[in-house]
């Protein structure tokens, strides 16, 4: 029986799941909860999870959410293989370094950056911060270098959470051009993740209307 | 070979691999950094990790840091059995929901209320901030609801991180009295984890005490 996935496009952990979701060829119940009309905080949802959070994922009895203990569990269960997420203990600590660098620093300090900015209750965006950034994009280009996916030979669950992190701050005006790891890393994500358009293209057009209309004043660029 | 561990344990993710560390038994070089003094950021550490975190763990050729994967790598690479990360993987994903939500929401929050007043960017705790600081302990309440551990019937790292956090929390003064399910579990965990006297103990003292000297302001008392 195929799981449900409460999921919205419009979110990049959301985006990371249904990449790996496409990557494992697993079939899944899309149910769309809409972050703009706060479907998220429906008793529905809340009776599934109490922190209205997506993506979440209900498999059986099971209920999840943290979209990253979710690609791993989709893996460790439903993989083939254990190639989007190896199995040994090296390689693995390696590639929950970059999912804890995700959630904590790299998507992190871009979301305290932007969402209060976006929410109104910051007007501006402060040197110091935006330094935070850049220095965040400093270390992922060295973590980058030498190889062609984030960890390994081949494309593991590191990948699809931060492209889905890189690919929201590109929409921020982030300025990518001295780092040449990132910005091939990223053209191969584009070139070779499986369904990456389908899952990508149109969420991205949306949110970058989004900022273009209505916070135009969020613009990461900086002269590196 | 025995493992190098650079650590200060002022910090929670530290007493984490700390407390793990003495459940699995494991040989460890301790190598203190003081983070107030800056030693985190000399060029040899920035060698080792250029983002000058602790805790960061050398085992041979690898270098890691964020501290729940060391924690989930410790038990994998060095663990007698998995109790403490269990293999099978609905057991497994409910342990990494609880330490990405420790790291994501309830470490954060707290981090957010706390942290401005002690680098002297507020004055006081932020209200609103306060109370998303309460709504995640109220998550962790219903988490924690009808079984004695965090992820279970046994300990297991989610307990280690979790525990790391809340014991930090007490020392600022959550009203924990609202929560009867964490209360308990952080009693279990003084009690029964191994080594949490000497790993968690003197310092949750010299940061109280820290605390009320310096930042005799932050209390998160809420009724």
């Amino acid at each position: 029986m195929p799981m449900d996935l409460y999921y919205d496009p419009i979110s990049p952990p959301c985006r990371a799941v249904m990449l790996t979701c496409r990557a494992l060829g697993l079939a899944v119940n899309v149910k769309k909860i809409s972050l703009s009309t706060q479907d998220q905080k429906k008793p529905e949802f809340l009776a599934i999870n109490p922190q209205h959070t997506v993506p979440t994922i209900k498999d059986g009895d099971l209920r999840i959410w943290e979209s990253r203990a979710i690609t791993t569990y989709l893996v460790n269960q439903y993989g083939k293989d254990d190639s989007y997420y190896p199995k040994d203990p090296k390689i693995r600590a390696k590639i929950d370094h970059l999912l804890y660098f995700d959630i904590g620093t790299l998507f992190g300090r871009f979301s305290e950056i932007v969402y209060p900015v976006m929410r109104g209750e910051v007007k501006e965006i402060t040197p110091v911060k935006l330094n935070s950034i850049y220095e965040t994009l400093g270390w992922l280009e060295g973590f980058l270098e030498g190889q062609k996916w984030a960890v390994g030979n081949h494309i593991t669950v590191a990948d699809f959470s931060l492209i889905t992190s890189i690919q929201t701050l590109e929409l921020t005006k982030v300025n990518f051009k001295n780092y040449k790891n990132i910005l091939k890393w990223k053209e191969n994500c584009q070139k070779e993740m499986k369904d990456y358009d389908d899952v990508c293209s149109e969420p991205l057009t949306v949110i970058g209307k989004l900022i273009q209309e209505k916070f135009s004043h969020v613009n990461l660029w900086k002269l590196t | 070979m025995p493992l190098d561990l650079y650590f200060d344990a002022v910090s929670p993710p530290c007493r984490a691999v700390m407390l793990t560390c003495r459940a699995l038994d494991l040989d460890v070089n301790m190598k203190h950094l003081d983070l107030r003094k800056g030693e985190t950021k000399t060029p040899e550490f920035i060698a080792i990790n250029p983002q000058h975190t602790l805790p960061t763990l050398v085992d041979g050729d690898l270098k890691i840091w964020e501290s729940r994967a060391i924690c989930t790598y410790l038990v994998s690479q060095y663990g007698k059995n998995d109790s403490l990360y269990p293999k099978d993987p609905t057991a497994r994903v409910k342990v990494d929901r609880l330490l990405y939500f420790e790291m994501g929401t309830l470490y954060k929050r707290y981090a957010e209320v706390v942290y401005p007043v002690m680098r002297g960017e507020t004055k006081e705790i932020v209200p609103a901030k306060l109370d998303a600081l309460y709504e995640a302990m109220g998550w962790l309440e219903g988490y924690l609801a009808g079984h004695k551990w965090a992820a279970g019937d046994n300990i297991t790292v989610a307990d280690f991180v979790l525990v790391s956090s809340v014991q930090a929390f007490e020392v600022n003064k959550i009203n924990l009295s609202k929560f009867k399910n964490i209360a308990q579990w952080l009693s279990n965990c003084k009690l029964q984890l191994k080594g949490y006297d000497d790993v968690c103990n003197q310092v949750m003292a010299m940061i109280k005490k820290l605390l009320e000297e310096s930042y005799s302001n932050i209390t998160l008392w809420k009724d």
